[in-house]
């Protein structure tokens, strides 16, 4: 049997806007197993980008149960979650949130000194994991300096410097060119094999196409998958 | 450590908002780098005018412009403070009366009486001739001061050769005489003064000592003569041809006895001579007291400077929190990516209190810099004497640290506040 690394169990999400209750959630239920890589579509306002950051504890469920690698992680006071995220939550966004000030390096090692670890420490540990995305070259360059799959690349970097359970990927391929795009998809189908477990939320069927499942959201409700 | 580098990283990404932010700062520090610095200054001016004028000492003579003092009515004595420009500052008091007065209104009756008094432990007269001696070179004006022993040590003068009055001299009128360190220079040149003959208003007086050269420069407080030029002769020697009695006196030097305070004891010096002369005017001076109404202007003056250098530091401290604030807004989408990567509220708090310590420290030391500069330019100008002590760069520049804590919190805190999913939804 595969561990689980993702339980969610009846998962809602409320916002209150004013006076009325907004139900964004209305009862996920969701399992995602070691090594899996999973899918995420949906229209917008299906609630993909709520439960994205549920999963990825920026944020807490209004109800239900939420099971991280075998621990209840619904209810945790806001330092706890912050070291939840760091040592089991990897983020890929769309528009990379590299910081511009910190060199490709400095934003790899950047986790890293949040989970604890040395300046020094962390600067080799993100240099091995620049060289693992093929970026040896560019370290010291600037987000700015670097082209837009290079960015890609320096995120996914950082995401994976923390070894972490989950990976969760918000349309990583969604502001890069196509041919860009197919190499960073690469890259996933890459460490896919080195069995990390990646949840990438997308629009684009070929692209959920290479994921192992697809889970379609449709009004708060998970309706396939 | 790592936490001010990286502040420093971000402070450096503009460097000109950076300046202009601190500047407040710099601007704050450097003026109470400067008050301290003049403070400290007139300190150690006014403990040194102290050690020149002789602590516990007090001087009676008449007042310079007895006419203009206030005199307050009544028949007793009565003692007011008042100020001259130019001049120093003394207590004097007068009696109303009789006007005119005899030419000296001090005498020998007075010196007596207040040696007499219990605090006193030296008394020394004072009585004055300008004259000219033939010197060397050209005519030489010097003082003939008529006095008795106890001058040297109330002056703090010392003895270079020979040895100074004696009680003798003063009892039997003897003509010899002690003279300052450039009467020997210019009369003497390279001749052994000892020994030798002056002639004061055609009388010779043997000299039989010299004395040591006093740099009076740093006195201000009162009028004080370069005692290089001075002769000291017998005070009853100097009136001897003139049949005055009681031998009239300019001035009256007292010292007190050691822990008495000066203060306490003018009043009983100015009763002691009104008894005397009910329709003089004198004037006391007291170096202490003098010092403490000088003392009481400086700590005005600081306290004033002290006002503007806390509002300087006061507005300083709102920048640095508006700047603070409009990066934290600026910045938002970063917390946000921070908090996602497991940053922890205080990690995100300690960022940005960093960033306004070190922009404060760094205001602090700019600051620092300015104020020594400020303080050596008023010294050049003013003539004022400035001292720029350690202890006030360490104050100053924990007061910089503390307001850059003071005002950086309430930003941090609201950047460490924000959640996380806002904060990476902002553009």
């Amino acid at each position: 049997m595969v561990a689980r690394v993702v339980g969610m169990e009846g998962i809602r999400k409320t916002y209150r806007m004013g006076e009325i209750d907004v139900p964004v959630l209305k009862g996920v239920n969701l399992t995602i197993s070691e090594g899996e890589w999973v899918a995420l579509m949906g229209p917008s306002g299906s609630g993909k980008t709520t439960l994205m950051n549920l999963l990825g504890l920026l944020d807490t469920p209004t109800e239900g149960e939420y099971t991280l690698q075998g621990q209840e992680v619904a209810t945790r006071t806001d330092d706890e979650l912050s070291l939840l995220r760091n040592r089991h939550i990897g983020f890929v966004f769309q528009t990379f949130n590299l910081l511009p000030q910190l060199s490709a390096l400095g934003n790899v090692a950047l986790p890293l000194g949040y989970g604890g670890m040395s300046p020094a420490e962390a600067h080799l540990k993100a240099s091995v994991q620049l060289q693992r995305v093929g970026l040896s070259e560019r370290e010291r360059h600037r987000p700015n300096a670097l082209s837009g799959g290079e960015q890609q690349r320096v995120a996914v970097a950082r995401a994976l410097a923390g070894s972490p359970s989950l990976l969760l990927a918000d349309e990583p391929t969604g502001n890069l060119d196509s041919k860009t795009g197919e190499e960073i998809l690469k890259l996933f189908d890459e460490i896919h094999g080195e069995g990390t477990t990646i949840l990438m939320v997308t629009h684009d069927e070929d692209v959920a196409r290479r994921a192992e499942r697809t889970v379609r959201l449709l009004d708060g409700k998970v309706v396939s998958g | 450590m790592s936490l001010f580098l990286q502040a420093w990283a971000e402070l450096r990404q503009q460097p000109f908002r950076s300046l202009l932010t601190a500047l407040g700062i710099v601007f704050g520090v450097g003026a109470v780098i400067a008050i301290l610095a003049i403070s400290e200054g007139a300190r150690r001016e006014a403990l040194s005018q102290l050690d020149l004028l002789g602590a516990g000492t007090i001087r009676v003579r008449e007042a310079e412009d007895s006419s203009s003092s206030p005199t307050q009515g009544g028949g007793m004595a009565t003692s007011g403070v008042y100020m001259r420009f130019g001049g120093g500052m003394g207590f004097s008091f007068s009696s109303s009366g009789g006007s005119g007065g005899p030419a000296r209104p001090l005498d020998m009756r007075d010196l007596l009486a207040l040696e007499a008094l219990e605090g006193v432990a030296t008394a020394a007269s004072e009585r004055t001739l300008e004259t000219t001696l033939p010197g060397l070179f050209e005519d030489l004006s010097v003082t003939v001061v008529g006095t008795t022993p106890g001058y040297l040590e109330i002056q703090g003068l010392a003895l270079r050769r020979g040895r100074f009055l004696s009680h003798r001299d003063i009892e039997e009128g003897a003509r010899v005489a002690v003279v300052g360190p450039r009467v020997q220079g210019l009369i003497f040149g390279m001749e052994e003064p000892l020994g030798s003959l002056i002639r004061i208003k055609n009388i010779p007086y043997e000299v039989v000592g010299v004395v040591a050269p006093k740099d009076w420069s740093g006195v201000t407080l009162v009028q004080v003569r370069d005692t290089g030029k001075d002769i000291y002769v017998p005070v009853t020697a100097l009136a001897a041809g003139t049949g005055e009695f009681p031998v009239g006196l300019d001035m009256i030097l007292l010292r007190l006895e050691e822990n008495e305070s000066p203060i306490v004891w003018s009043d009983a010096v100015k009763r002691a001579v009104a008894v005397g002369h009910p329709a003089g005017a004198f004037e006391v001076i007291v170096p202490e007291a003098l010092l403490a109404q000088e003392q009481k202007l400086q700590r005005i003056f600081s306290v004033v400077m002290g006002v503007i250098a806390g509002i300087s530091l006061l507005v300083g401290g709102i920048g640095i929190m508006n700047i603070t604030l409009a990066t934290v807004v600026q910045r938002t989408r970063e917390i946000g990516i921070r908090r996602a990567l497991g940053a922890k509220r205080r990690d995100i708090q300690s960022q940005f209190l960093a960033e306004s310590v070190l922009l404060s420290a760094l205001g602090g030391l700019v600051g620092v810099g300015i104020g020594a500069g400020l303080a050596k330019a008023i010294s050049a100008y003013a003539e004022w004497t400035t001292v720029v002590s350690p202890w006030s760069i360490g104050l100053a520049f924990g007061v910089a640290a503390a307001v850059g804590i003071l005002f950086g919190w309430w930003p941090a805190r609201r950047a460490a506040l924000l959640s996380p999913v806002e904060a990476l939804r902002h553009d």
